[in-house]
Parts: structure tokens; C-alpha cells; sequence
């Protein structure tokens, strides 16, 4: 382990942002905006970067509204062990994604660096969730958030 | 049986029941083209028949003898890339690139079905001359190639 990490914690952070609409009939959840911001120490490549947040987002999005694995009680089986059934974020189901970053080096990392990848997942639940309230008074607190929840 | 796969004829002897994608993978050795679900479901195995896209894995070889076959790497080549080609790598538009030639044959002959005015779940006016190119309409026509990286 890297002297550093025994005596600093390294953590990176972002704030969220997200607009959802909820069909009043059928209770189906689209996301029309977002915008994540993050303080991930120094950027090394934006293009690559950008990607990773974006992608983590997309993701974030499928973990909010759509993916669940379900298991047959009976058997302990997967009853949805294909993409058809499992379902992911497809091109449609992801709106503009806006993001932004500090860059502002790690004093205590040897490049200034610190990871991004799944910094962009987490905390997108949650802005799914605080928009879904927002727009129709339900606090959903498992996830996905499916259109039988907000009915 | 016979084939022009990627503007060059090719003749084989295969079994009825293999999948053009088989075809494609197991007896010319064309590995652009993936096997993700083979059930149609994630477009990883998207080739162009007579400019047309299709899933691969959903298609007999028997039904498409004769007729001309583009698969990724008959689109462009190492040096010459073809204009998606190259705007998916100026764009970082893949991660570990599984799903990547489909997206770009898939691109293509969304590209082809644009041009013919083909209509599309989000087209408000079904009698407009021009479709317009918007990022919705992109979205909802690409929505049948799948990406896990959500980098596409």
C-alpha cells in the first residue's frame, strides 16, 4: 500500500443534478436533463474523462430506473438472465448529459490524480429518486424506481 | 452457396441452420461482427445487407445467398477509415469496444434509412419531406445497439 493512503483518506465527490418527467397514467419515469460535477483531483485527459462520467451516469441511470435481477423464490433461479429482460439504458432512455469538473490537483496523490470511474455512479440514485419525489410526492426508496412504484 | 461479403465473392458449403453471423464468425473468419445474445436483443451483430442493417444472428446464411453483405471491416480499413469509423474514435465514442462495430454498421444504415425518408417512433409528422436530424431522432433509431459501458 502507498505510504500516503495509510495516513490520508482519499476521497472524490460530486453533486448532482437531475430533471425527471412522470407520465401520470402510465408512471414511467423519463430523465430530460442532467448534470453531474465533480472533484476527482487533476484531470490528466478531459475527452476520456467526460466519457468515464458520462458513462457512469448512464449507468447510474440504468441502476435507478431499470436494472434488477429477480429470482424465482421457488427455485433460487434468475427468472431475467437475458438482455431482453434485463433491461439496460439503451440511446433513447439517456438525455443531454451536462458535465463538469474542479481539476484541482491532490496534494497528497503523486500525480494530483484520483480515480474516476465509479464516481459517476454513485449518488445518481439518489438524484433519480429526489426528482421522482420532487415531481410526484412518492418517496421510492428501492431501487429501480418502476412505473408499478408510482402508480 | 455463394455470398459477396464485402465486394468480394465467397463461396462455402454450410449446414441450413447456420446463422448468417455464424457464417460470418465460424467459416470466413470475420470476427467485426459479435455474438452477444444471439437473440436479437443487443445489436452487437449488426451487418449491412445491400446497405440495409440487420442483426446477423437472427438470419440464415441460405437466406441472404446471392446477396451483399457489408460487415465492419468492409467498411473501412487501418489508414482509410470510414467517416463514422473515424468520428467514433475522435468523439471516444466506445470503452472496451464489444458492442462497437454493430453501433457503426447500425450508424450506417440509420445513416441510408435517413436519407429514404424512412419513418421513426419519434417523427411527430409522418408526411414531412426532410426527416430532421435531431438528437432525439439519433437516440431512438440507435436504440437497438446496447452498450454496457454506456460509452456509446
Amino acid at each position: 500500500m502507498p505510504l500516503e493512503l495509510q495516513h490520508w483518506s482519499m476521497h472524490s465527490h460530486s453533486a448532482l443534478f437531475c430533471e425527471v418527467r412522470v407520465n401520470t397514467v402510465t408512471g414511467e419515469t423519463l430523465v430530460s436533463r442532467f448534470l453531474g460535477s465533480f472533484d476527482c483531483g487533476r484531470i490528466l485527459n478531459a475527452k476520456t474523462a467526460a466519457s468515464q462520467f458520462r458513462g457512469g451516469i448512464i449507468m447510474g441511470l440504468g441502476l435507478a430506473l431499470m436494472e434488477e435481477v429477480l429470482f424465482d423464490e421457488r427455485t433460487g433461479r434468475i427468472m431475467n438472465p437475458s438482455l431482453a429482460k434485463y433491461h439496460v439504458p439503451a440511446h433513447l432512455d439517456v438525455p443531454e448529459i451536462d458535465v463538469i469538473w474542479t481539476d484541482e490537483p491532490d496534494p497528497h496523490a503523486p500525480a494530483g490524480t484520483r480515480g474516476i470511474a465509479e464516481i459517476g455512479i454513485t449518488g445518481v440514485g439518489a438524484a433519480v429518486a429526489n426528482a421522482v419525489f420532487n415531481a410526484t410526492g412518492k418517496r421510492v426508496r428501492d431501487l429501480p424506481i418502476t412505473l408499478d412504484k408510482l402508480m | 452457396m455463394r455470398w459477396i461479403v464485402n465486394r468480394r465473392e465467397v463461396e462455402r458449403e454450410v449446414d441450413v441452420r447456420t446463422s448468417l453471423l455464424d457464417l460470418l464468425r465460424e467459416h470466413l473468419h470475420l470476427f467485426g461482427a459479435k455474438k452477444g445474445c444471439n437473440q436479437g436483443a443487443c445489436g452487437a451483430c449488426t451487418v449491412l445487407v445491400d446497405g440495409e442493417r440487420i442483426n446477423s444472428c437472427l438470419a440464415l446464411a441460405v437466406q441472404y445467398e446471392g446477396r451483399e453483405i457489408t460487415t465492419v471491416e468492409g467498411l473501412g480499413a487501418p489508414g482509410s477509415l470510414h467517416p463514422l469509423q473515424q468520428a467514433f474514435v475522435e468523439h471516444d465514442g466506445f470503452q472496451c469496444g464489444y458492442c462497437t462495430p454493430g453501433q457503426i454498421c447500425s450508424a450506417v444504415g440509420m445513416a441510408a434509412e435517413l436519407r429514404k425518408g424512412m419513418p421513426s417512433y419519434v417523427n411527430e409528422d409522418l408526411d414531412a419531406e426532410a426527416i430532421p436530424l435531431s438528437h432525439d431522432e439519433l437516440r431512438e433509431r440507435m436504440s437497438g445497439n446496447l452498450c454496457r459501458s454506456d460509452a456509446a
